[in-house]
């Protein structure tokens, strides 16, 4: 008798990893709460957490979309201007920095500075570039359009029950003076790089935990105290680029260690906090990066697929009225549709 | 002297029996001829060799043909083809669904949107879609009416929008369409005047759907449609329509 000899099949790599079957891993995920069928669901986070709202909305949960698209304005300009994506139009957040920064500001506590950057002659908010790919004509319309965001973002904050975040990054790019962190770097997307004005930053276990309840107390005070569940993921996406001297490679590995540390660490310690393990089952070695496109970077459709019906083992389709479902599928985008601006980088590349 | 074709569906009822209250000194160097085609039936009409026809066996039930002309009408005899109705919204109501599910578009989106997807989304794209090949940019479209909240909600209809973000909106909806009529190949579109609206801007005045009248141009009991007109408005979208004209 030792302490492994009564563990599960789970508990070993040969059965856990080697002998399971790696598009159904066995235990790798035991919800610790219900999505129940009239749970509110957010989501936020970097590019891979596209496909979460995707599949929830798909499988008839009621995930919060606070901007929406036109009516009949086609998928592809859903996705271009920043609709569909997420619960409310703010791109992509690869840092829990840029999350907490969000939070303050709809709060009330936070002004961001040096957030509109120019490219030919256009006006873009460099909060969230992506959203509005052809810029907007004057400044002014580009502070409007931000207040009316921050309305919307601060509804999505109080109506969620549940939210769902997936963690990207751990590097960003900096205003030195105000702090104001960006998803993308200067002059990728428009604004333009200073060394002067911005700079690098790579962020510790310690600074990401202590952004992240920053977040958290934040939102509790935006929500009067109201409880919210969380759902953390990490992305499995590896970097784009890395600007932090190393090899991507070893970049990549530092950054996602980092990420999944801090989501094991939270959910651990709090009750209302769960991981799912994305980037565990996409990176299973059993696999052996097949789960890949040939840049072994983009996730396949046939991976976010796998990935999710691991999810849907602990949180099934909710059966609803097909008209419902038809109305909560809508403003979905099709798997490989994801809008993912770090991407960009690669052009970068030499 | 122009001579404008406006047809559509039931919605062409007011604007014609507005037309007859018209005083003559607006219809000095323009001749209008008017065709309605009852809701559902709307969708047999159909363009061929540049006619308009309708099966000939509905036309006299659910048509409402108006002066000398019959059906199948020879489009080229028209300097301007006006759509009326035709199930297609007014772009306000496409863009603000309302006021409580708002989303705040840029300019740059709108305009996308009116230019390339608007029509798209309408029932009767294909019949839009030989019109504008026909007229090019002498093709005007007048969307259905704005419609009336119930009468009993009169202090609701007399707000403000809500917020200045709505108003910015319905404004920059506005001057985009109005900017429409001056690009080449563009179809117009023209919304009803800002007075036939209540103060929130999407929805026309209640006094407006009284006595509103169907495709027959005929005041019918309609007092509880929220969606048809009354001689008045269609006066004063005629009104608009003659100003753009000119």
């Amino acid at each position: 008798m030792n302490p492994y000899s009564e563990l599960p099949s789970s508990a070993f790599w040969k059965t856990g990893v080697t002998q399971d079957n790696p598009y159904a891993i066995n235990n790798i995920y035991k919800k610790k709460f219900d999505i129940k069928p009239n749970t509110q669901i957010a989501t936020a986070g970097s590019c891979f957490g596209q496909h979460v709202g995707n599949h929830l909305k798909r499988n008839g949960y009621k995930v919060i979309d606070e901007e929406i698209a036109p009516l009949g304005l086609p998928d592809e300009l859903h996705q271009k201007y920043g609709f569909s994506l997420y619960s409310a139009r703010y791109g992509n957040i690869y840092t829990v920095r840029q999350l907490m920064q969000l939070a303050q500001e709809v709060a009330g506590e936070r002004k961001p500075e040096n957030y509109i950057w120019e490219k030919n002659g256009k006006y873009f908010d460099a909060l969230r570039p992506a959203v509005e790919p052809d810029g907007h004509e004057t400044e002014q319309e580009v502070i409007e359009h931000r207040d009316f965001h921050i309305e919307k973002v601060k509804d999505v904050f109080t109506k969620m029950d549940l939210f769902i975040f997936t963690l990207g990054l751990t590097e960003m790019w900096v205003h030195k003076q105000c702090g104001t962190v960006y998803p993308t770097a200067p002059g990728t997307i428009c604004g333009e790089f200073d060394e002067d004005i911005y700079e690098f930053k790579n962020a510790t276990f310690g600074e990401i935990i202590n952004d992240f309840k920053l977040f958290q107390a934040t939102v509790r005070k935006i929500r009067s105290n109201k409880p919210f569940q969380m759902i953390l993921t990490v992305s499995p996406v590896p970097l784009t680029a890395t600007a932090s001297g190393k090899h991507v490679l070893v970049s990549t590995v530092h950054s996602k260690s980092i990420l999944r540390a801090v989501a094991g660490q939270l959910s651990a310690k709090q009750k209302r906090i769960d991981y799912f393990p994305s980037f565990e089952i996409v990176n299973n070695p059993r696999l052996h990066s097949t789960t890949f496109k040939e840049n072994l970077r983009s996730v396949r459709d046939e991976t976010v697929q796998m990935v999710m019906k691991h999810f849907s083992r602990e949180h099934p389709p909710i059966q609803r009225d097909k008209k419902v479902l038809k109305n909560l599928k809508n403003n979905t985008n099709s798997l490989e549709d994801v809008q993912c601006e770090e991407a960009l980088l690669e052009a970068f590349g030499k | 002297m122009k001579k404008i074709l406006v047809f559509g569906n039931s919605h062409v009822g007011s604007l014609k029996a507005g037309f007859n209250n018209l005083d003559k000194k607006y219809l000095e160097n323009i001749s209008f001829d008017f065709v309605a085609i009852s809701g559902k039936y709307f969708q047999k009409i159909y363009i061929n060799n540049n006619q308009l026809n309708f099966p000939e066996k509905t036309v006299k039930r659910f048509s409402g043909v108006f002066g000398n002309i019959h059906f199948p009408i020879d489009l080229d005899q028209y300097d301007y083809c006006v759509l009326v109705g035709a199930e297609i919204r007014s772009p306000i109501k496409t863009l603000i669904p309302s006021e409580r599910k708002f989303t705040f578009y840029s300019k740059n989106l709108i305009e996308n949107y009116i230019n390339n997807f608007y029509l798209e989304n309408t029932r009767h794209k294909d019949l839009i879609y030989k019109l504008k090949k026909l007229f090019i940019s002498k093709f005007i479209i007048i969307p259905a009416p704005l419609s009336v909240l119930p009468f009993q909600n009169k202090s609701e209809v007399a707000s403000i929008p809500k917020t200045k973000f709505v108003a910015k909106q319905i404004n920059l909806i506005r001057t985009i369409c109005d900017n429409l009529s001056k690009e080449k190949n563009k179809v117009s579109i023209l919304l009803p005047p800002e007075k036939l609206l209540e103060n929130n801007q999407l929805n026309t005045m209640q006094d407006y759907a009284r006595g509103a009248v169907k495709w027959d141009a005929i005041e019918h009991d309609r007092n509880n449609d929220l969606i048809h007109m009354n001689a008045e408005y269609g006066r004063e979208i005629m009104l608009s329509l003659i100003d753009k004209l000119n």
